[in-house]
């Protein structure tokens, strides 16, 4: 059974999947559609017989949103920058959410009077690995899921205030544990428990770059398009 | 007969711009005047309007409005300014001369083909 609404709601966000189309150009296509097949269902064609011939008549998405794009220069600049800070901010998040997860992890295990390097490396360990997976995570949120998460915030705005609040509570966490594991041990701990610490950086902070040329390498625009 | 895409690209300011010189308007409402206007030979998909206006706005040759309409729905009307009436007189002056030259060099040069 054909449901125009919601054919003309999947037609607007495959128009907004462009990114050189903007929001208030999706309402004046869509009020376009809409007057449109009002006035050929009065011609007499079905719902879905009219929704076909008007978006055909509105020709398709990727020329329509090349013209767009010569005319949405700024908007569109401002776009990406606020996806390059989205990125920072994500990137923010995901830095405290693996320091939280590591300084959790010091504390406990020196609450649990384990030996302070296998302390040092398990924790740096942790970190590592909930950085890769938060990661991997974030690409394949941002591939399948964020329009419709994004859709279900009522606003870019909560998703920002919750992200910070997140990242605060975390951060707030983090240093409580540092406290907590710093009375735990004796001065000499900490040591051995940094200087492990420290070795299992040093193993991450050389791959990491590399990683990271990898990861845009592979998440480039050319690709993608040649994928299509 | 079907115009070529650049003329229709070149011709469509100076046809927007009048229609609008004519009164307010929406894009639903030019395009359908442009189609009946032009029966047809000037083929430009409905969505191609829309850069158009929004170009035409960015140049201050028209302003726009977004209001609702009777049917209840939000619209963007466009209405045209004073640089755009003056701007329609440039268009005139430049394809009038530009048919001018075109009837001159056929008239006398017939094709021999």
């Amino acid at each position: 059974m054909f449901e125009l609404e919601r054919a003309i709601g999947d037609w607007r966000s495959g128009l907004l999947q462009n990114q050189n189309v903007l929001e208030s150009d999706a309402d004046e296509l869509e009020s376009h559609v809409r007057d449109e097949v009002d006035s050929l269902m009065l011609a007499g064609l079905s719902a879905e017989e009219a929704f076909m011939v008007s978006i055909h008549r509105a020709g398709d998405i990727e020329t329509v949103g090349r013209e767009f794009a010569k005319v949405n220069t700024r908007e569109n600049w401002r776009n990406r920058i606020f996806w390059m800070l989205s990125g920072v901010f994500a990137f923010l998040m995901i830095g405290s959410l693996s320091s939280f997860a590591s300084e959790s992890s010091k504390w406990i295990l020196s609450w649990q009077k384990i030996n302070p390097a296998i302390n040092g490396y398990v924790s740096a360990s942790i970190q590592v690995g909930v950085f890769i997976v938060a990661v991997f995570a974030l690409i394949g949120f941002c591939g399948n899921l964020s329009s419709k998460v994004f859709r279900r915030y009522k606003s870019f705005r909560n998703v920002l205030w919750q992200g910070i609040l997140l990242a605060a509570f975390l951060k707030g966490l983090s240093i409580f544990s540092q406290v907590f594991y710093v009375r735990y041990y004796g001065v000499q701990e900490i040591g051995q428990l940094s200087l492990a610490s420290r070795y299992v950086q040093l193993g991450w902070q050389i791959p990491w770059p590399i990683v990271l040329v990898g990861l845009l390498l592979w998440l480039r625009p050319a690709k993608r398009q040649a994928a299509v | 007969m079907e115009l070529s895409k650049d003329l229709v690209a070149a011709s469509a300011t100076p046809l927007i711009l009048t229609i609008l010189a004519q009164g307010e308007s929406y894009g639903y409402a030019i395009i359908k005047r442009v189609h009946e206007l032009s029966g047809g030979t000037m083929n430009f998909s409905d969505g191609m309007l829309y850069p158009v206006l929004h170009r035409l706005e960015k140049q201050k040759l028209i302003v726009s409005e977004t209001r609702q309409a009777d049917n209840g729905r939000m619209r963007k009307y466009y209405r045209i300014k004073k640089e755009g009436t003056q701007a329609i007189k440039e268009y005139k002056q430049q394809w009038a001369a530009v048919q001018a030259t075109l009837k001159q060099v056929w008239e006398t040069n017939p094709c021999l083909s």
